[in-house]
Protein backbone atom coordinates (compact mmCIF):
# COMPACT_ATOMS: atom_id res chain seq x y z
CA UNK A 1 0.00 0.00 0.00
CA UNK A 2 1.43 3.34 -0.93
CA UNK A 3 1.65 6.09 1.64
CA UNK A 4 0.87 9.71 1.04
CA UNK A 5 4.20 11.44 0.51
CA UNK A 6 2.78 14.92 -0.01
CA UNK A 7 -0.75 16.01 0.76
CA UNK A 8 -2.28 19.38 -0.06
CA UNK A 9 -5.48 20.18 1.81
CA UNK A 10 -7.38 23.21 0.58
CA UNK A 11 -4.14 25.03 -0.05
CA UNK A 12 -4.19 28.41 -1.75
CA UNK A 13 -1.71 31.20 -2.24
CA UNK A 14 -2.39 34.86 -2.80
CA UNK A 15 0.71 37.03 -2.85
CA UNK A 16 0.55 40.28 -0.91
CA UNK A 17 -1.01 43.02 -3.01
CA UNK A 18 -1.96 40.54 -5.76
CA UNK A 19 -5.46 40.94 -7.17
CA UNK A 20 -6.16 37.22 -7.44
CA UNK A 21 -4.67 34.02 -6.07
CA UNK A 22 -1.66 32.54 -7.84
CA UNK A 23 -2.84 29.13 -6.68
CA UNK A 24 -6.56 28.66 -6.02
CA UNK A 25 -7.75 26.30 -3.34
CA UNK A 26 -6.15 22.98 -4.14
CA UNK A 27 -6.26 19.53 -2.59
CA UNK A 28 -4.15 16.72 -3.92
CA UNK A 29 -2.12 13.71 -2.88
CA UNK A 30 1.24 12.64 -4.20
CA UNK A 31 1.68 8.94 -3.36
CA UNK A 32 5.03 7.73 -2.10
CA UNK A 33 7.39 6.62 -4.84
CA UNK A 34 5.47 8.33 -7.61
CA UNK A 35 6.84 10.75 -10.16
CA UNK A 36 4.36 13.58 -10.56
CA UNK A 37 4.91 16.26 -13.17
CA UNK A 38 3.26 19.67 -13.09
CA UNK A 39 2.50 21.03 -16.53
CA UNK A 40 1.11 24.37 -17.56
CA UNK A 41 1.78 27.63 -19.34
CA UNK A 42 4.05 30.32 -17.94
CA UNK A 43 2.62 32.08 -14.90
CA UNK A 44 -0.05 29.49 -14.14
CA UNK A 45 1.32 28.86 -10.65
CA UNK A 46 3.47 25.73 -11.07
CA UNK A 47 6.43 27.13 -9.21
CA UNK A 48 4.20 28.55 -6.50
CA UNK A 49 2.57 25.16 -5.97
CA UNK A 50 5.96 23.45 -5.78
CA UNK A 51 7.66 25.94 -3.50
CA UNK A 52 4.93 25.74 -0.91
CA UNK A 53 6.06 22.19 -0.16
CA UNK A 54 9.45 23.27 1.20
CA UNK A 55 8.08 26.53 2.53
CA UNK A 56 10.01 28.83 0.25
CA UNK A 57 6.51 30.17 -0.27
CA UNK A 58 4.06 30.02 2.64
CA UNK A 59 0.49 29.11 1.70
CA UNK A 60 -2.19 31.67 2.43
CA UNK A 61 -4.67 29.00 3.45
CA UNK A 62 -4.71 25.27 3.94
CA UNK A 63 -2.31 22.64 5.13
CA UNK A 64 0.45 20.71 3.44
CA UNK A 65 1.71 17.54 5.03
CA UNK A 66 4.68 15.39 4.19
CA UNK A 67 4.34 11.75 5.19
CA UNK A 68 1.39 12.66 7.33
CA UNK A 69 3.12 15.46 9.18
CA UNK A 70 2.16 19.12 8.84
CA UNK A 71 5.18 20.85 7.32
CA UNK A 72 4.80 23.68 9.81
CA UNK A 73 5.47 21.33 12.69
CA UNK A 74 9.21 20.98 11.95
CA UNK A 75 11.73 23.82 11.83
CA UNK A 76 11.97 25.06 8.27
CA UNK A 77 15.68 24.26 7.90
CA UNK A 78 15.11 20.68 9.03
CA UNK A 79 12.19 20.30 6.66
CA UNK A 80 14.31 21.49 3.75
CA UNK A 81 17.23 19.25 4.66
CA UNK A 82 14.85 16.32 4.31
CA UNK A 83 13.48 17.39 0.91
CA UNK A 84 15.70 17.58 -2.17
CA UNK A 85 15.39 20.77 -4.21
CA UNK A 86 16.59 21.30 -7.77
CA UNK A 87 16.05 24.47 -9.81
CA UNK A 88 16.51 25.43 -13.42
CA UNK A 89 19.38 27.83 -12.71
CA UNK A 90 21.04 24.97 -10.80
CA UNK A 91 22.49 27.40 -8.26
CA UNK A 92 25.74 25.56 -7.61
CA UNK A 93 28.09 27.34 -5.23
CA UNK A 94 30.79 28.70 -7.54
CA UNK A 95 33.47 28.97 -4.85
CA UNK A 96 33.15 25.34 -3.80
CA UNK A 97 34.35 22.25 -5.62
CA UNK A 98 31.92 19.71 -7.06
CA UNK A 99 32.65 17.46 -4.11
CA UNK A 100 31.97 20.24 -1.60
CA UNK A 101 28.81 21.24 -3.43
CA UNK A 102 27.43 17.71 -3.23
CA UNK A 103 28.42 17.47 0.43
CA UNK A 104 26.37 20.55 1.37
CA UNK A 105 23.57 18.81 3.23
CA UNK A 106 25.81 16.15 4.87
CA UNK A 107 27.96 19.02 6.12
CA UNK A 108 24.95 20.87 7.50
CA UNK A 109 23.89 17.65 9.20
CA UNK A 110 27.39 17.18 10.57
CA UNK A 111 28.04 13.76 9.11
CA UNK A 112 31.39 12.06 9.68
CA UNK A 113 33.92 12.73 6.93
CA UNK A 114 34.13 9.09 5.90
CA UNK A 115 30.38 8.80 5.53
CA UNK A 116 30.18 12.06 3.56
CA UNK A 117 33.02 11.06 1.25
CA UNK A 118 31.40 7.70 0.56
CA UNK A 119 28.08 9.39 -0.15
CA UNK A 120 29.72 11.81 -2.58
CA UNK A 121 31.42 8.93 -4.42
CA UNK A 122 28.18 7.00 -4.58
CA UNK A 123 26.17 9.97 -5.86
CA UNK A 124 28.71 10.96 -8.49
CA UNK A 125 28.56 7.43 -9.86
CA UNK A 126 24.77 7.48 -9.68
CA UNK A 127 24.44 10.64 -11.76
CA UNK A 128 27.20 9.52 -14.14
CA UNK A 129 29.84 12.07 -13.27
CA UNK A 130 33.47 10.97 -13.66
CA UNK A 131 35.27 10.65 -10.37
CA UNK A 132 38.01 13.10 -11.36
CA UNK A 133 35.45 15.92 -11.47
CA UNK A 134 35.38 16.01 -7.69
CA UNK A 135 38.03 18.68 -7.35
CA UNK A 136 36.74 20.83 -10.21
CA UNK A 137 34.70 23.99 -9.77
CA UNK A 138 31.18 24.38 -11.20
CA UNK A 139 32.17 26.73 -13.99
CA UNK A 140 34.50 24.12 -15.40
CA UNK A 141 31.49 21.90 -16.17
CA UNK A 142 28.93 22.03 -18.97
CA UNK A 143 25.32 22.96 -18.24
CA UNK A 144 24.19 19.35 -18.33
CA UNK A 145 26.97 18.24 -16.02
CA UNK A 146 26.21 21.07 -13.65
CA UNK A 147 22.62 19.91 -13.37
CA UNK A 148 23.85 16.38 -12.63
CA UNK A 149 25.75 17.90 -9.74
CA UNK A 150 22.59 19.79 -8.77
CA UNK A 151 20.68 16.52 -8.62
CA UNK A 152 23.43 14.76 -6.68
CA UNK A 153 23.56 17.65 -4.22
CA UNK A 154 19.80 17.50 -3.73
CA UNK A 155 19.96 13.78 -2.99
CA UNK A 156 22.90 13.84 -0.60
CA UNK A 157 20.82 13.95 2.54
CA UNK A 158 18.82 10.88 1.41
CA UNK A 159 15.57 12.80 1.00
CA UNK A 160 12.50 10.70 0.27
CA UNK A 161 11.06 13.58 -1.73
CA UNK A 162 12.60 15.66 -4.51
CA UNK A 163 11.14 18.96 -5.69
CA UNK A 164 12.33 20.01 -9.12
CA UNK A 165 11.51 23.27 -10.89
CA UNK A 166 12.18 22.94 -14.62
CA UNK A 167 15.53 21.29 -13.90
CA UNK A 168 16.21 20.54 -17.56
CA UNK A 169 14.62 23.69 -18.95
CA UNK A 170 17.87 25.41 -19.90
CA UNK A 171 19.57 22.38 -21.38
CA UNK A 172 19.87 21.49 -25.07
CA UNK A 173 17.52 18.83 -26.46
CA UNK A 174 20.00 16.00 -26.82
CA UNK A 175 21.54 16.43 -23.38
CA UNK A 176 18.08 16.87 -21.93
CA UNK A 177 16.87 13.54 -23.27
CA UNK A 178 19.85 11.81 -21.71
CA UNK A 179 19.31 13.57 -18.40
CA UNK A 180 15.62 12.66 -18.41
CA UNK A 181 16.35 9.00 -19.06
CA UNK A 182 19.08 8.86 -16.44
CA UNK A 183 17.05 10.66 -13.84
CA UNK A 184 13.93 8.58 -14.43
CA UNK A 185 15.87 5.38 -13.89
CA UNK A 186 17.49 6.78 -10.74
CA UNK A 187 14.07 7.70 -9.43
CA UNK A 188 12.68 4.24 -10.14
CA UNK A 189 15.70 2.49 -8.70
CA UNK A 190 15.65 4.44 -5.47
CA UNK A 191 11.88 4.82 -5.19
CA UNK A 192 12.05 8.56 -4.63
CA UNK A 193 8.89 10.64 -4.69
CA UNK A 194 9.32 13.41 -7.23
CA UNK A 195 7.31 16.56 -7.86
CA UNK A 196 8.58 18.00 -11.11
CA UNK A 197 7.59 21.27 -12.79
CA UNK A 198 7.89 21.59 -16.55
CA UNK A 199 6.21 23.46 -19.34
CA UNK A 200 7.22 20.85 -21.88
CA UNK A 201 4.29 18.52 -22.66
CA UNK A 202 6.55 15.77 -23.86
CA UNK A 203 8.71 15.93 -20.75
CA UNK A 204 5.68 15.89 -18.47
CA UNK A 205 4.31 12.78 -20.17
CA UNK A 206 7.58 10.96 -20.53
CA UNK A 207 8.70 11.36 -16.93
CA UNK A 208 5.46 11.44 -15.02
CA UNK A 209 3.60 8.46 -13.63
CA UNK A 210 0.96 11.03 -13.09
CA UNK A 211 0.72 14.59 -14.28
CA UNK A 212 -0.92 17.72 -12.96
CA UNK A 213 -2.17 20.05 -15.66
CA UNK A 214 -2.57 23.60 -14.38
CA UNK A 215 -4.12 26.73 -15.76
CA UNK A 216 -4.42 30.11 -14.04
CA UNK A 217 -3.80 28.73 -10.61
CA UNK A 218 -6.16 25.77 -10.72
CA UNK A 219 -5.56 22.12 -11.42
CA UNK A 220 -7.37 21.12 -14.60
CA UNK A 221 -6.53 17.44 -14.47
CA UNK A 222 -4.45 15.15 -12.29
CA UNK A 223 -4.06 11.75 -13.87
CA UNK A 224 -1.72 9.42 -15.70
CA UNK A 225 -0.24 10.81 -18.89
CA UNK A 226 -2.19 8.27 -20.85
CA UNK A 227 -5.48 9.28 -19.32
CA UNK A 228 -4.70 12.95 -19.81
CA UNK A 229 -3.83 12.26 -23.40
CA UNK A 230 -6.80 10.05 -24.18
CA UNK A 231 -9.41 11.63 -21.93
CA UNK A 232 -8.55 15.28 -21.46
CA UNK A 233 -10.89 16.65 -18.81
CA UNK A 234 -11.68 19.86 -20.64
CA UNK A 235 -11.00 22.10 -23.58
CA UNK A 236 -7.91 23.62 -22.01
CA UNK A 237 -6.21 20.31 -21.41
CA UNK A 238 -6.94 18.98 -24.84
CA UNK A 239 -5.66 22.15 -26.46
CA UNK A 240 -2.53 22.08 -24.39
CA UNK A 241 -1.86 18.45 -25.18
CA UNK A 242 -2.68 18.72 -28.84
CA UNK A 243 -0.66 21.85 -29.17
CA UNK A 244 2.23 19.47 -29.15
CA UNK A 245 0.59 17.15 -31.71
CA UNK A 246 1.21 14.09 -29.63
CA UNK A 247 -1.73 12.21 -31.07
CA UNK A 248 -0.63 13.17 -34.48
CA UNK A 249 2.83 11.92 -33.72
CA UNK A 250 1.44 8.67 -32.40
CA UNK A 251 -0.72 8.25 -35.45
CA UNK A 252 2.32 8.65 -37.65
CA UNK A 253 4.39 5.99 -35.90
CA UNK A 254 4.13 2.31 -36.83
CA UNK A 255 3.99 -0.46 -34.29
CA UNK A 256 6.56 -2.49 -36.22
CA UNK A 257 9.15 0.26 -35.83
CA UNK A 258 8.78 0.65 -32.09
CA UNK A 259 8.04 -2.83 -30.75
CA UNK A 260 10.45 -4.72 -28.55
CA UNK A 261 11.18 -8.44 -28.31
CA UNK A 262 8.47 -10.71 -26.95
CA UNK A 263 8.91 -12.04 -23.44
CA UNK A 264 10.21 -15.62 -23.12
CA UNK A 265 7.09 -16.99 -21.45
CA UNK A 266 4.18 -17.88 -23.71
CA UNK A 267 1.86 -15.03 -24.56
CA UNK A 268 -1.48 -15.13 -22.81
CA UNK A 269 -4.44 -15.78 -25.05
CA UNK A 270 -6.28 -12.77 -23.65
CA UNK A 271 -3.59 -10.34 -24.83
CA UNK A 272 -4.90 -8.31 -27.76
CA UNK A 273 -2.98 -8.22 -31.01
CA UNK A 274 -2.12 -5.45 -33.43
CA UNK A 275 -0.45 -5.44 -36.85
CA UNK A 276 3.08 -4.20 -37.52
CA UNK A 277 1.61 -1.63 -39.84
CA UNK A 278 -0.83 -0.27 -37.23
CA UNK A 279 -0.18 3.19 -35.85
CA UNK A 280 0.77 3.72 -32.23
CA UNK A 281 -2.49 5.57 -31.85
CA UNK A 282 -4.32 2.34 -32.63
CA UNK A 283 -2.04 0.54 -30.19
CA UNK A 284 -2.89 3.07 -27.52
CA UNK A 285 -6.60 2.68 -28.12
CA UNK A 286 -6.27 -1.09 -27.93
CA UNK A 287 -4.30 -0.87 -24.70
CA UNK A 288 -6.90 1.39 -23.16
CA UNK A 289 -9.92 -0.53 -24.37
CA UNK A 290 -8.65 -3.83 -23.05
CA UNK A 291 -6.95 -2.37 -19.99
CA UNK A 292 -3.86 -4.55 -20.42
CA UNK A 293 -0.20 -3.81 -19.72
CA UNK A 294 0.92 -4.70 -23.26
CA UNK A 295 -0.18 -5.80 -26.71
CA UNK A 296 1.37 -8.33 -29.04
CA UNK A 297 2.45 -7.14 -32.45
CA UNK A 298 1.96 -9.64 -35.25
CA UNK A 299 3.22 -9.56 -38.81
CA UNK A 300 1.07 -9.80 -41.91
CA UNK A 301 1.05 -13.60 -41.71
CA UNK A 302 -0.31 -13.49 -38.17
CA UNK A 303 2.85 -14.57 -36.33
CA UNK A 304 3.69 -12.69 -33.09
CA UNK A 305 6.91 -10.73 -33.67
CA UNK A 306 7.05 -8.25 -30.82
CA UNK A 307 5.25 -6.41 -28.06
CA UNK A 308 4.42 -2.87 -27.04
CA UNK A 309 3.74 -1.66 -23.48
CA UNK A 310 2.08 1.44 -22.12
CA UNK A 311 5.46 2.39 -20.72
CA UNK A 312 6.99 2.34 -24.17
CA UNK A 313 4.27 4.49 -25.60
CA UNK A 314 4.82 6.97 -22.85
CA UNK A 315 8.56 7.01 -23.35
CA UNK A 316 8.49 6.59 -27.08
CA UNK A 317 6.33 9.49 -28.06
CA UNK A 318 8.03 12.16 -30.07
CA UNK A 319 10.99 9.98 -30.97
CA UNK B 1 71.43 61.85 -4.11
CA UNK B 2 72.34 64.16 -1.27
CA UNK B 3 68.79 64.49 -0.09
CA UNK B 4 68.43 60.73 0.18
CA UNK B 5 71.66 60.48 2.11
CA UNK B 6 70.46 63.32 4.28
CA UNK B 7 67.21 61.50 4.94
CA UNK B 8 69.09 58.32 5.75
CA UNK B 9 71.43 60.12 8.12
CA UNK B 10 68.47 61.71 9.83
CA UNK B 11 66.79 58.38 10.35
CA UNK B 12 69.96 56.84 11.77
CA UNK B 13 70.53 59.80 14.05
CA UNK B 14 66.91 59.95 15.22
CA UNK B 15 65.92 56.32 14.96
CA UNK B 16 63.79 56.48 18.12
CA UNK B 17 61.70 59.34 16.80
CA UNK B 18 61.46 57.74 13.38
CA UNK B 19 60.22 54.37 14.60
CA UNK B 20 57.83 55.99 17.03
CA UNK B 21 56.36 57.95 14.11
CA UNK B 22 56.07 54.77 12.03
CA UNK B 23 54.37 53.03 14.94
CA UNK B 24 51.86 55.83 15.43
CA UNK B 25 51.21 56.01 11.69
CA UNK B 26 50.55 52.29 11.48
CA UNK B 27 48.45 52.23 14.65
CA UNK B 28 46.29 55.05 13.35
CA UNK B 29 45.86 53.39 9.96
CA UNK B 30 45.17 49.89 11.25
CA UNK B 31 42.71 51.10 13.88
CA UNK B 32 40.91 53.31 11.42
CA UNK B 33 40.63 50.46 8.96
CA UNK B 34 39.48 47.96 11.56
CA UNK B 35 36.87 50.27 13.05
CA UNK B 36 35.61 51.16 9.59
CA UNK B 37 35.39 47.46 8.69
CA UNK B 38 33.56 46.59 11.89
CA UNK B 39 31.02 49.32 11.23
CA UNK B 40 30.68 49.21 7.49
CA UNK B 41 30.70 45.51 6.65
CA UNK B 42 27.57 44.78 8.73
CA UNK B 43 26.02 48.03 7.51
CA UNK B 44 26.74 47.12 3.90
CA UNK B 45 25.21 43.68 4.41
CA UNK B 46 22.16 45.24 6.02
CA UNK B 47 21.76 47.65 3.11
CA UNK B 48 22.02 44.80 0.61
CA UNK B 49 19.27 42.88 2.42
CA UNK B 50 16.95 45.73 3.33
CA UNK B 51 16.46 47.80 0.25
CA UNK B 52 14.76 50.69 2.05
CA UNK B 53 17.96 51.31 4.05
CA UNK B 54 20.11 51.60 0.96
CA UNK B 55 19.10 55.12 -0.07
CA UNK B 56 19.70 56.95 3.20
CA UNK B 57 22.85 55.10 4.27
CA UNK B 58 24.55 55.08 0.90
CA UNK B 59 23.68 58.74 0.41
CA UNK B 60 25.19 59.66 3.75
CA UNK B 61 28.46 57.85 3.10
CA UNK B 62 28.72 58.95 -0.48
CA UNK B 63 28.47 62.57 0.59
CA UNK B 64 31.26 61.89 3.08
CA UNK B 65 33.33 60.71 0.18
CA UNK B 66 33.08 64.03 -1.59
CA UNK B 67 34.69 65.88 1.31
CA UNK B 68 38.50 65.96 0.87
CA UNK B 69 40.53 64.32 3.62
CA UNK B 70 42.06 67.56 4.78
CA UNK B 71 38.64 69.15 5.09
CA UNK B 72 37.49 66.27 7.28
CA UNK B 73 40.42 66.92 9.57
CA UNK B 74 39.68 70.61 9.68
CA UNK B 75 36.04 69.97 10.51
CA UNK B 76 36.97 67.57 13.30
CA UNK B 77 39.45 69.99 14.83
CA UNK B 78 37.00 72.42 16.45
CA UNK B 79 34.83 69.53 17.63
CA UNK B 80 37.41 67.22 19.13
CA UNK B 81 40.51 69.32 19.45
CA UNK B 82 43.92 67.95 18.62
CA UNK B 83 45.65 64.64 19.17
CA UNK B 84 45.38 60.97 18.33
CA UNK B 85 41.63 60.51 18.87
CA UNK B 86 40.33 63.15 16.44
CA UNK B 87 42.83 61.96 13.85
CA UNK B 88 41.51 58.43 14.28
CA UNK B 89 37.91 59.57 13.90
CA UNK B 90 38.72 61.48 10.74
CA UNK B 91 40.59 58.56 9.22
CA UNK B 92 37.84 56.14 10.13
CA UNK B 93 35.31 58.34 8.34
CA UNK B 94 37.57 58.31 5.32
CA UNK B 95 37.89 54.54 5.35
CA UNK B 96 34.16 53.93 5.52
CA UNK B 97 32.73 54.66 2.05
CA UNK B 98 34.80 52.21 -0.03
CA UNK B 99 34.22 49.38 2.43
CA UNK B 100 30.51 50.10 2.73
CA UNK B 101 29.90 50.43 -0.98
CA UNK B 102 31.95 47.40 -1.94
CA UNK B 103 30.34 45.23 0.72
CA UNK B 104 26.96 46.29 -0.56
CA UNK B 105 27.87 45.57 -4.16
CA UNK B 106 29.49 42.29 -3.23
CA UNK B 107 26.32 41.06 -1.57
CA UNK B 108 23.96 42.47 -4.19
CA UNK B 109 26.02 40.82 -6.89
CA UNK B 110 25.37 37.31 -5.64
CA UNK B 111 23.20 35.34 -8.03
CA UNK B 112 19.74 35.00 -6.36
CA UNK B 113 19.50 31.39 -7.53
CA UNK B 114 22.57 30.54 -5.42
CA UNK B 115 20.86 31.91 -2.34
CA UNK B 116 17.65 30.10 -3.25
CA UNK B 117 19.49 26.81 -3.69
CA UNK B 118 21.33 27.23 -0.40
CA UNK B 119 18.24 28.01 1.63
CA UNK B 120 16.30 25.38 -0.28
CA UNK B 121 18.83 22.81 0.90
CA UNK B 122 18.18 23.87 4.46
CA UNK B 123 20.93 26.34 5.31
CA UNK B 124 19.94 28.75 8.07
CA UNK B 125 20.66 32.47 7.67
CA UNK B 126 23.88 32.36 9.68
CA UNK B 127 25.34 29.43 7.81
CA UNK B 128 24.27 31.01 4.54
CA UNK B 129 26.17 34.15 5.47
CA UNK B 130 29.28 32.32 6.58
CA UNK B 131 29.52 29.61 3.94
CA UNK B 132 28.03 31.25 0.90
CA UNK B 133 27.46 34.99 1.01
CA UNK B 134 30.66 36.17 2.68
CA UNK B 135 32.98 34.05 0.52
CA UNK B 136 31.17 35.15 -2.64
CA UNK B 137 31.21 38.81 -1.66
CA UNK B 138 34.80 38.58 -0.42
CA UNK B 139 36.65 39.62 -3.59
CA UNK B 140 34.73 42.88 -3.88
CA UNK B 141 34.74 43.46 -0.16
CA UNK B 142 38.51 43.03 -0.03
CA UNK B 143 38.98 45.35 -2.94
CA UNK B 144 37.07 47.97 -0.93
CA UNK B 145 39.37 47.31 2.01
CA UNK B 146 42.33 47.79 -0.29
CA UNK B 147 41.10 51.17 -1.49
CA UNK B 148 40.42 52.21 2.10
CA UNK B 149 43.78 50.99 3.32
CA UNK B 150 45.73 52.93 0.72
CA UNK B 151 43.63 56.02 1.31
CA UNK B 152 44.02 55.79 5.08
CA UNK B 153 47.77 55.18 5.02
CA UNK B 154 48.24 58.15 2.74
CA UNK B 155 45.86 60.39 4.65
CA UNK B 156 47.27 59.47 8.03
CA UNK B 157 50.04 61.86 6.98
CA UNK B 158 47.56 64.66 7.48
CA UNK B 159 46.99 63.60 11.07
CA UNK B 160 50.15 65.51 11.93
CA UNK B 161 48.31 68.71 11.10
CA UNK B 162 46.06 68.20 14.08
CA UNK B 163 48.77 66.86 16.31
CA UNK B 164 47.96 63.21 15.76
CA UNK B 165 51.59 62.30 15.17
CA UNK B 166 52.82 59.81 12.62
CA UNK B 167 55.09 60.16 9.63
CA UNK B 168 53.34 63.34 8.58
CA UNK B 169 55.22 65.16 11.34
CA UNK B 170 58.44 64.89 9.32
CA UNK B 171 56.74 66.17 6.22
CA UNK B 172 55.32 69.20 7.99
CA UNK B 173 58.62 69.96 9.63
CA UNK B 174 60.49 69.42 6.37
CA UNK B 175 58.14 71.79 4.61
CA UNK B 176 58.41 74.35 7.39
CA UNK B 177 62.19 74.29 7.43
CA UNK B 178 62.59 73.97 3.67
CA UNK B 179 64.48 70.74 4.33
CA UNK B 180 63.73 68.40 1.51
CA UNK B 181 65.62 65.51 3.10
CA UNK B 182 63.46 65.72 6.23
CA UNK B 183 60.36 65.74 4.06
CA UNK B 184 61.54 62.50 2.48
CA UNK B 185 61.92 60.89 5.89
CA UNK B 186 58.15 61.10 6.10
CA UNK B 187 57.12 60.77 2.47
CA UNK B 188 59.13 57.72 1.42
CA UNK B 189 57.94 55.40 4.20
CA UNK B 190 54.34 56.55 3.63
CA UNK B 191 54.62 55.73 -0.05
CA UNK B 192 56.17 52.39 0.81
CA UNK B 193 53.42 51.57 3.32
CA UNK B 194 50.73 52.52 0.82
CA UNK B 195 52.26 50.29 -1.83
CA UNK B 196 52.67 47.43 0.64
CA UNK B 197 49.05 47.60 1.74
CA UNK B 198 47.95 47.70 -1.88
CA UNK B 199 50.03 44.63 -2.67
CA UNK B 200 48.96 42.85 0.50
CA UNK B 201 45.23 43.30 -0.07
CA UNK B 202 45.55 42.57 -3.77
CA UNK B 203 47.14 39.26 -2.81
CA UNK B 204 44.35 38.31 -0.42
CA UNK B 205 41.79 39.41 -2.96
CA UNK B 206 43.37 37.17 -5.59
CA UNK B 207 43.35 34.23 -3.22
CA UNK B 208 39.67 34.82 -2.43
CA UNK B 209 38.68 34.89 -6.09
CA UNK B 210 40.88 32.02 -7.24
CA UNK B 211 37.86 29.91 -8.15
CA UNK B 212 36.87 32.48 -10.79
CA UNK B 213 40.03 31.95 -12.79
CA UNK B 214 40.35 28.18 -12.95
N1 LIG C 1 6.88 36.58 -5.08
C1 LIG C 1 5.79 36.90 -5.79
N2 LIG C 1 5.11 38.02 -5.54
C2 LIG C 1 4.00 38.34 -6.24
N3 LIG C 1 3.50 37.60 -7.25
C3 LIG C 1 4.13 36.46 -7.56
C4 LIG C 1 5.32 36.05 -6.86
N4 LIG C 1 5.74 34.87 -7.38
C5 LIG C 1 4.86 34.57 -8.36
N5 LIG C 1 3.91 35.52 -8.48
C6 LIG C 1 2.79 35.50 -9.43
O1 LIG C 1 2.10 34.28 -9.28
C7 LIG C 1 1.73 33.76 -10.53
C8 LIG C 1 2.25 32.36 -10.68
O2 LIG C 1 3.67 32.38 -10.69
P1 LIG C 1 4.55 31.09 -10.80
O3 LIG C 1 5.96 31.51 -10.67
O4 LIG C 1 4.06 30.07 -9.85
O5 LIG C 1 4.26 30.61 -12.29
P2 LIG C 1 4.90 29.41 -13.11
O6 LIG C 1 3.78 28.54 -13.53
O7 LIG C 1 5.98 28.77 -12.35
O8 LIG C 1 5.47 30.16 -14.37
P3 LIG C 1 6.80 29.89 -15.22
O9 LIG C 1 6.53 28.74 -16.12
O10 LIG C 1 7.00 31.17 -15.97
O11 LIG C 1 7.90 29.61 -14.24
C9 LIG C 1 2.25 34.71 -11.58
O12 LIG C 1 1.19 35.53 -11.98
C10 LIG C 1 3.29 35.52 -10.86
O13 LIG C 1 3.34 36.83 -11.35
MG1 LIG D 1 8.10 28.66 -12.61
Amino acid sequence: MSKEAIKFEQVSKTFPKAAKPSVHETSLIVPQGSFVTILGASGCGKTTLLKMVNRIIEPTTGTISVFGKDIRSTPVTELRQSIGYVIQQVGLFPHLTIEQNIATVPNILGWERRKTAEKVDYLMKLVHLPENYKKLYPRQLSGGQQQRVGIARAMAGDPAILLMDEPFGAIDAITRTKLQDDFKSIQQELGKTVLFVTHDVEEAMKLGDRMIVMNEGTIQQYDTPLAVMSKPSNEFVSTLIQADDLFQQLSLMRAGEHMTALPQEPVGADIPRVQTGDSLKTVLQTLLQHNVPYVVVENSSGEPVGQLTLEQLKLGNGK
Amino acid sequence: MNVFLGAYDYIVANSDRFWEAVRVHLTLSVYALLIAAVICIPLGILCAKKQWLTGPIMGLFNSLRVIPSLAVLVIILPIMGTGFAPALVALTLLACPPILINTYMGFRGIEPSIIEAASGLGMGPRMLLRKIELPLAAPLLLSGMKTSAVEVVASATLAAFIGGGGLGTFIINGLGMYKFSLLLVGALPVALLAILSEIGFAGIERAASKYQRL
